[in-house]
């Protein structure tokens, strides 16, 4: 017996109880499943949406080999659990780190038994399995998931292994939000490419602040990226897959829209609630900029600025920002600087550590009329 | 850099431009013939819009083409780069060097930005350490204009 197929976005107009509607990329058009599939060989992602979850969440699978006109009761488990605990000091602190990885990194749980009915050719329908996946309920947290199931049916008192399939699941706090969509624009539906670079970003995060902050702080601290004031993906739509393929070769710029955009994309591809929204004319204090050694002097710059590009929670009424191109600088003493990255903080009070004093020495800070979610190219 | 600002400045250009026909087709970022240095990576950025980025003993540089449909179009999209920039004021670059052209001031990472024929061209300095950019900008200008068809243009 073997399994044929395995279908994760089941129902393409919900993610209650099945997976997301995503893409590979932004010209790959929406995954269809199954995702994964024997022949011809098909292995493609899926992602999971944590917020979105309610209820039990089902797979479909079809198998065959099975006993002609029969009935078998089948079941997958977990192919690579953590191993038992070794005994001595040692063996708890290793046990501890494989509990760890599998709980970042591990099979998503397991998937409970019922029975399948076979044909004269020995073939099943598509049949509906519920998943025990406390991963993707009380114990889910943002990642990319390397499922391995090992499938077993019974016989008589014992289960018999018969197939091993592996999946990739990325798991998200909540459902993408713009530019991103779960119909319509297909350019538009969350990227596996970019799922990919977000959730190791914020992985382990439980919360979208925890998401927005994790992102803000990776965006900031990307090793091969430096300041330039010239936007370089793209003010009209977002250049995505250019800052994907940026971050993994050799050095290259960028300014604060590009900033604002990745942080606003990538978190709110994990479900969080960002918008990009400029303000203008200022000269700045000194701040830290763009990847930059608070230790180094020359590292802590300031700007005469026709405007500046952040982050908002939902729009300007928030007043709430982050900020993934600079740290702000809190210190009240001459000669020594504070690096603070501006996460979920106050734009203005004002109160003297609010963002926009930190940030603006004089200068209107005006806010443009509007925010934006630019799309994604 | 706000339009209003540039603007000042494109618009007698634009105004001796409005009727050129001068135009360049398929002109890549990296169909440069005189390479600065060994190329690292190129992009087609969307259907009219590449970029070439190459590595140099010490330093990157990189430029961004964009093909627009008139030297007028290419006017107004140089004026659009200059508002994408956060810069509040940009000073004009080289004379001779496109239609016309800006550049960062320092301490900024150089650059240049300039509108030549029908196109838009950008040249950074691609990475943390700095790298003049304005004599490799003159040669893919003098590239462009050996290029260029129908005439019209302006040198300033």
């Amino acid at each position: 017996m073997q399994v044929e197929e395995v279908r994760f976005n089941h129902d393409t107009s919900a993610a209650t109880n099945d997976a997301l509607t995503i893409a590979s990329d932004g010209s790959s058009g929406a995954i269809a499943a199954p995702e994964w599939q024997r022949f011809p060989t098909r292995r493609l992602p899926c992602a999971y949406a944590l917020g979105a979850i309610s209820g039990a969440v089902t797979i479909k699978v079809r198998f065959s080999g099975g006993p002609p006109n029969a009935t078998r009761r089948i079941r997958a488990v977990d192919a690579n659990p953590v191993p038992p605990q070794q005994p001595g000091c040692l063996g708890s602190i290793i046990h501890a780190f494989q509990q760890w990885l599998h709980a970042l990194f591990g099979t998503v749980g397991e998937v409970l038994e019922r029975n399948v009915s076979f044909d004269a050719a020995g073939n099943s329908a598509l049949e509906t399995f519920t998943l025990n996946a406390s991963y993707l309920g009380a114990n889910g947290v943002v990642t990319k998931r390397n499922t391995v199931w090992k499938w077993q049916l019974k016989s008589g008192k014992t289960w018999v292994d018969f197939d091993n399939t592996d999946h990739t699941m990325y798991i998200t706090a909540d459902l993408p939000t713009a530019p991103w969509v779960q119909s319509g624009t297909p350019s538009q539906l969350p990227w596996a490419t970019a799922l990919e670079r977000a959730c190791m970003w914020a992985i382990g995060s439980k919360t979208k602040d925890e998401v927005a902050a994790a992102i803000t702080r990776e965006v900031n601290r990307v090793a091969n990226v430096s300041y330039t004031p010239a936007t370089m993906f793209g003010f009209n739509n977002y250049q995505l897959t250019s800052y994907l393929t940026h971050l993994t070769g050799g050095a290259f710029v960028m300014n604060c829209t590009d900033a604002a955009d990745a942080v606003t994309t990538l978190s709110n591809l994990l479900g969080c609630n960002l918008a990009e929204g400029r303000f203008f004319n200022m000269q700045t204090r000194q701040f830290l900029t763009l990847s930059g050694d608070p230790n180094v002097a020359a590292d802590w710059v300031s700007w005469n600025w026709g405007y500046h590009e952040i982050c908002w929670q939902n729009d300007f009424s928030s007043n709430t920002v982050w900020d993934g191109c600079l740290q702000l600088d809190m210190s009240n003493t001459p000669g020594v600087h504070v690096a603070q990255l501006p996460v979920k903080m106050l734009f203005s009070v004002p109160a003297p550590n609010d963002y926009k004093t930190r940030l603006i020495a004089t200068g209107t800070g005006n806010l443009e009329g509007f925010v934006r979610h630019r799309a994604v190219v | 850099m706000q339009r209003e600002l540039s603007m000042k400045v494109i618009a007698p250009v634009l105004e001796r431009n409005r009727e050129a026909a001068a135009r360049v087709t398929g002109f890549q970022a990296w169909s440069v013939a005189q390479q600065p240095g060994l190329l690292a990576m190129r992009e087609q950025l969307d259907q009219n819009s590449s970029r070439a980025v190459w590595d140099l003993e010490s330093g990157r540089i990189g430029v961004t083409v964009t093909e627009h449909a008139s030297t007028a179009a290419a006017l107004n999209a140089l004026a659009d780069d200059l508002e994408a920039n956060q810069l509040a004021e940009l000073p004009r670059g080289p004379e001779g060097l496109g239609e016309i052209s800006f550049v960062h001031p320092p301490p900024a990472p150089p650059a240049v930005f300039f509108a030549r024929a029908n196109l838009t061209v950008a040249v950074y300095s691609f990475g943390r350490e700095p790298v003049d950019v304005i004599g490799f900008a003159q040669r893919v200008d003098a590239e462009i204009s050996a290029q260029t068809q129908g005439g019209g243009g302006s040198r300033s």
